[in-house]
């Protein structure tokens, strides 16, 4: 019985990714309603911008009127992983066309970029089409879901009763359980652990004097560089690293 | 006018990185030290995500844990794990959640 990834492989993939969406998606169209947003520029928003912290942050300081510069600045600081995202994925797909790439980086979340590590680190080789059909069902979920908060949102007295606002962050939880089930069968087990301890004492350390997604960011890069730094084969450390 | 403004900067600073690396690929080879970076990075990445929504961060002070997210982590970790499922981790994260809440509040 061997794993196939087609589109629709892809999409049923994305169903965990979908009911964290649903929660998430459905809270963000009930904060913009009440912020005095319409549902149409809900709509906008999650079609063209599509980043769910991003979204959260933006109607929180279009609301205040700040600066479109202060705000796009911030939104290009909190959106900056996805940069780093879209790489990994070039290194997994070397040899998709340049039109498959822009339309997976263009969809590509916090949530699918975690799913496609995983899976790639699986021994069957992930295909684009899996990817992409994990990405338009995320989006399509988020888009219907933001916008049928924004509708019929206060219809719901108290969603957090139902633990749902949970959903996302038991996401991220399975995901890194999960990405560090598959990476100690491949990779060093002190490498592994000192780039998990390290990176949430630096994300710690750091949320001192930051924001949590700038936190995020430092703690991301210095992780993984430690990483990437630990790996390094001896013999071409001096020579390489520096 | 404002909103649709700030939307336009804001969907150019977020689609242009999310996408430049594919064009920058076809260009260029990494080298190897990059690869391994890239290698750790969703360990990384998952890791500082998953601290940022257990932990609460405060102006200039240490963060504090978010209790009920944290008890409510132990359960989705540990099915997570043994299930080797996403699925079953974010049903069992949620229903934990709703349960301490049914209990605690």
């Amino acid at each position: 019985m061997s794993k196939s990834y087609n589109f629709m492989d892809g999409m049923k993939a994305a169903i965990p990714v979908s009911l964290g969406y649903i929660s998430i998606g459905a809270a963000f169209g009930i904060v913009a309603i009440a912020q005095g947003f319409s549902l149409w520029q809900v709509a906008c928003l999650s079609i063209f911008l599509y980043a769910g912290s991003g979204q959260f942050i933006m109607i929180a300081m279009m609301a205040v009127h700040a600066p479109i510069s202060i705000i796009t600045l911030t939104i290009f600081f909190v959106n900056f992983r996805m940069f780093l995202q879209s790489l990994t994925a070039t290194q997994i797909f070397p040899h998709q066309s340049l039109k498959s790439g822009i339309g997976m980086g263009t969809l590509m979340t916090d949530e699918s970029f975690g799913l496609m590590v995983l899976e790639h680190a699986t021994n069957t080789p992930i295909t684009s089409f899996w990817m992409q059909g994990v990405n338009v069902m995320s989006y399509l979920t988020w888009i219907l879901s933001t916008i049928l908060g924004a509708a019929v949102g206060n219809l719901i007295p108290n969603p957090e009763q139902f633990g749902i606002d949970y959903a996302l962050v038991a996401m991220f939880i399975g995901l890194l359980v999960l990405t560090l089930d598959s990476m100690v069968k491949n990779e060093r087990l002190t490498v592994v652990l000192t780039v998990l301890f390290s990176t949430m004492l630096i994300y710690y350390l750091v949320g001192i004097v930051t924001s949590s997604y700038v936190a995020v960011l430092i703690a991301t890069l210095i992780g993984a560089l430690i990483g990437a730094v630990m790996s390094t084969p001896k013999e071409t450390r001096k020579t390489e690293v520096i | 006018m404002y909103f649709y403004l700030a939307l336009f900067f804001s969907v150019i600073v977020t689609w242009v990185p999310r996408i430049s690396p594919f064009p920058l690929a076809k260009l260029i080879q990494f080298p190897a030290f990059f690869k391994r970076f890239l290698n750790y990075l969703s360990l990384s990445m998952m890791t500082s995500l998953m601290v940022s929504e257990l932990l609460i961060l405060h102006k200039n002070a240490l963060p504090s844990f978010d209790g009920l997210r944290c008890v409510a982590m132990i359960p989705a970790m540990a099915v997570g794990y043994l299930r080797k499922s996403l699925m079953l981790a974010v049903v069992t994260g949620v229903m934990t959640m709703a349960l301490l809440r049914l209990l605690v509040v």
